[in-house]
């Protein structure tokens, strides 16, 4: 299973928000508490139809963008459904269908300003009641979302009008604007909810509709007559599962493919005009989990690890040095800056005195749970590591278990550490209250549990202020890196090919191609 | 005839003795047909049972495949829900029973995954399957049944040559390989992958449903072909060292009418078995092949949903299989019959 699909099965869907596809119509702007825009623009100048065809390795799994998990699905259906509020190119929260929010009653109730003029593609008028039932729909234990996790402050929604919509909440939640970004809070008609067709037939209010579905083959939307934005100029996109890389580079050679989603750097770089490879960095970041217990229980011994390995040697080992070595938090507002902390590059001597302090001067054994069928490059990753350690006399076992193996292990928190490609987000709280948090439902894989994490996520999270939220959140990622509850490694490049009939495409650190509404083909 | 013997009753007069064979044929087509049918039942309720019971060995379920590690986010309530949306929990004869009660009454269950009808996801995918089938058949017949010929008819010669060097190509190296061959050699080095393009029907457009289809069915035809020429040279040198063909070839016939009318014709029962069990191996070679060349056909399917627990489109693509493995089965045992006069008596 390629990276691609990976983000599906190991990443939180937190890692793909929605789009700003609706920016280039509305130039909103955002801050921690409110954000406005401008009204849409309406189908304006439909041009001329000529379609795309986009090619992975993937195939699309789910038409339910509530439930959907796979990389492509956000992708694909991304075309089709928008969000109240999205991510703009700096990842901070902007309007979509929502025109504008505000913060009232200390932060207990986010009151949204709902777009005017936006249809669903069946033809129905966007209005509150589709907000409110979208919501209850989501956190409907029957639906069975993990997005329902976003909602956990919301004590209800009410619609006062047919354009505004009000969150209740039960307390103060700067995370859930960025909660709402995820395509997996989409907002869907309420008669599709009631009429149970979510599942087969997609209908939103994006650029583009639902044409065509062929399970494991090709998935084909078309442009969207009545979008309340620019019409968009492709008249349509197949978005054809290829079976390899390679493959799709050589479809873009011989020019049946227009843009080639790729995320192996080899295969990216082997490109050459006209074909041109733009790249982002993906919002999935590795690390190094670590269950605190036994040997790596003690903080020493975690920080001798820290200290023992080189990540720039992981990161080219495991994609030919295409990404980034990233902190905590990798992207956004509150970014953590990779090169502070202890040992942000490699430091033998420091590791070996940790263990000194840790009472194992010589070192000590522990294992490794990797999935090379989860993530293809675990096992550059864990092989170089084992190297790295080895020389401080760490003596880590890899153990490379089946993809649902490994799931089954993870969740129980059966290993010792772990190697992981975990979902990112611009919202500290929304990466890490799951893991650390109070009441986290991800606590036992993480492994770690401390007060003053606890602490300071609910602090920065029920804070109105984004200095105050960046000056706890500073402090929540210096104490992670400082203990080393985990070694954070890196995000790597995904690789956007597109030929040079395609214009105007760029890629969103999303990863969205909402972009293809704004670009040309020829 | 006395009176007295002319008082008593009849006899019924014996039958002719074409009737009576014809009878015991009747009898014995009746009792094959029974056994057969029974057979073929037999086997897809063991399949049935042997799929269910091993998909549910697998580690993990529904909700962490549909999920991943994003399962641990769900609430208890949201577990329960799902545990009884997917039938968690349920005794597995429970389980089993009321999977098999829907295909008695037809239904061969929901997918899980994509919210879709059993029924309708196979629908859409068992015609691909079945024509890269057929393809890759007449493929392997005409490679294998040509080079077999071609290989008796000259012993140690160069058909022969050529056509062992064929058989051992096709067999010694697994169609994976050969498929992933060719992908690689047609993109990279021709830059041609009609893959690429969506999955065309024969009926919408016949020539790209050619040109997508014909490299996966080489990729199968080939290993088809292989076993098929074995078996074919086989027979044909067999049935060659029999009298009635060296009078054939004493009364002057020509050489072609002698391979063609008396040698090839009468080593078709080996070739004919050997290509129902080969037909049966193929439609498991297209779950590999499909998935190499990205046909959306019933092998992928299954692929997929094994991937993703859909337990429903798993079992009901399995069952599908097993059926065609006894069709074919059926129909061999019928070729039989109609080629070879001795079978059906």
């Amino acid at each position: 299973m390629g990276r691609r699909k990976l983000c599906g099965r190991i990443g939180i869907a937190a890692a793909v928000a929605g789009a700003s596809m609706a920016l280039a119509a509305c130039g909103g702007s955002s801050s921690s508490s409110s954000g406005s825009a401008s009204g849409g623009g309406g189908a304006t100048g439909a041009s001329s139809g000529k379609t795309v065809v986009v090619a992975d390795t993937s195939s699309v799994q789910k038409l339910n963008p509530i439930v959907m998990t796979n990389f492509l699905d956000f992708q694909a259906i991304g075309m089709i459904y928008q969000q109240l509020v999205t991510l703009n190119q700096s990842l901070q929260v902007a309007p979509q269908l929502a025109t504008s929010w505000h913060l009232g009653d200390g932060g207990k109730t986010v009151t949204f300003a709902l777009r005017h003029g936006v249809t669903f593609d069946d033809g129905s008028p966007f209005t509150s009641a589709d907000v409110k039932a979208t919501m209850q729909y989501i956190v409907k234990p029957s639906t069975g979302a993990a997005a329902a996790s976003y909602l956990a402050s919301v004590k209800s929604v009410s619609t006062p009008s047919k354009y505004t919509a009000v969150f209740h909440l039960s307390h103060p939640d700067s995370s859930l604007l960025y909660g709402l970004t995820s395509q997996n809070m989409s907002i869907l008609p309420a008669a599709a909810i009631k009429a149970n067709t979510l599942a087969t037939k997609p209908d939103g209010t994006g650029p583009y509709e639902y044409a065509s579905y062929s399970p494991n083959n090709s998935f084909t939307v078309k442009r969207n007559p009545h979008y309340w934005g620019p019409a968009p100029k492709i008249s349509g996109i197949e978005f054809k599962t290829i079976a390899d890389e390679q493959s799709i580079a050589s479809a873009m050679q011989a020019g049946t493919v227009q843009l080639g989603l790729l995320t192996q750097p080899q295969v990216a770089q082997q490109l050459s005009s006209p074909i041109t490879v733009d790249k982002a960095l993906n919002l999935n970041y590795r690390a190094l989990m670590i269950q605190s217990k036994g040997p790596l229980a003690n903080t020493d011994a975690r920080l001798a690890i820290q200290c023992a390995i080189d990540r720039r040697a992981v990161l080219q080992a495991a994609v030919l040095g295409g990404g980034k070595v990233v902190g905590p938090v990798p992207q956004g507002p509150f970014a953590t800056n990779p090169n502070a902390g202890t040992c942000a590059t490699q430091n033998l001597a420091q590791a070996k005195s940790y263990l000194a302090k840790a009472g194992d001067p010589h070192g000590f054994s522990f294992t490794v749970l990797t999935s090379q069928e989860l993530d293809g490059t675990s096992t550059a990753q864990a092989t170089t590591i084992q190297n790295q350690l080895s020389k401080v006399g760490i003596k880590m076992s890899i153990d490379n278990v089946a993809g649902s193996q490994y799931i089954q292990q993870w969740l129980k928190g059966k290993f010792q550490a772990a190697l992981a490609e975990n979902g990112a987000n611009p919202s500290p709280y929304i990466m890490y209250g799951r893991y650390f948090g109070a009441g986290a439902s991800l606590a036992v894989p993480a492994g770690y549990a401390s007060p003053t994490l606890k602490s300071l996520l609910a602090r920065a999270d029920q804070s109105n202020s984004q200095a105050t939220q960046s000056t706890l959140y500073r402090q929540f990622t210096n104490y992670l890196v400082n203990n080393a509850v985990w070694v954070w490694l890196f995000n790597a490049y995904d690789y956007y090919a597109t030929s040079s009939s395609l214009q105007g495409f760029a890629p969103l650190p999303s990863g969205q191609l909402t972009g293809l509404a704004t670009a040309t083909v020829s | 005839m006395s009176a007295l013997e002319s008082s008593l009753p009849q006899a019924p007069a014996p039958p002719p003795a074409q009737t009576r064979g014809a009878r015991r044929r009747g009898r014995g087509l009746a009792r094959w047909t029974t056994v057969t049918l029974l057979r073929g039942v037999g086997t897809l309720i063991g399949v049935a049972i042997v799929i269910f019971i091993v998909l549910r060995l697998l580690p993990g379920n529904q909700i962490t495949a549909s999920l991943g590690v994003s399962a641990g986010l769900l609430t208890p309530a949201q577990h329960r829900a799902l545990n009884h949306f997917y039938g968690i929990g349920q005794p597995l004869p429970t389980q089993f029973w009321h999977w098999a009660d829907g295909i008695l009454h037809g239904n061969l269950g929901l997918s899980t995954q994509s919210g879709r009808t059993v029924t309708s996801l196979i629908g859409t995918a068992l015609p691909v399957t079945l024509e890269l089938a057929i393809l890759s058949m007449i493929i392997g017949l005409i490679l294998g049944i040509a080079s077999g010929v071609a290989a008796a008819a000259a012993p140690g010669r160069f058909g022969d040559w050529s056509g062992q060097t064929f058989a051992l190509f096709g067999l010694g190296i697994p169609n994976f390989v050969i498929g992933a061959a060719l992908v690689a050699i047609l993109s990279n080095v021709f830059h041609y992958f009609p893959s690429s393009k969506s999955y065309a029907g024969l009926f919408s457009d016949p020539w790209l449903n050619f040109q997508q289809l014909i490299f996966p069915a080489l990729t199968l035809g080939i290993g088809v072909g292989a076993a098929v020429m074995r078996t074919t040279r086989g027979a044909m040198l067999d049935v060659s060292r029999l009298a009635f063909v060296r009078s054939a070839r004493g009364k002057g016939l020509a050489r072609r009418v002698v391979i063609g009318r008396h040698v090839l014709r009468n080593a078709l029962i080996p070739i004919t078995t050997m290509s129902g069990i080969q037909f049966g191996y193929l439609l498991g070679g297209t779950v590999i092949v499909e998935q190499i060349f990205v046909l959306p056909g019933l092998g992928r399917l299954l692929i997929t949903s094994v991937q993703e627990h859909d337990y429903a489109v798993a079992q009901g693509a399995t069952l599908v299989f097993a059926a065609g493995f006894v069709l074919v089965n059926i129909l061999t045992d019928v070729i039989y019959m109609l080629i070879d006069p001795r079978v059906r008596t």
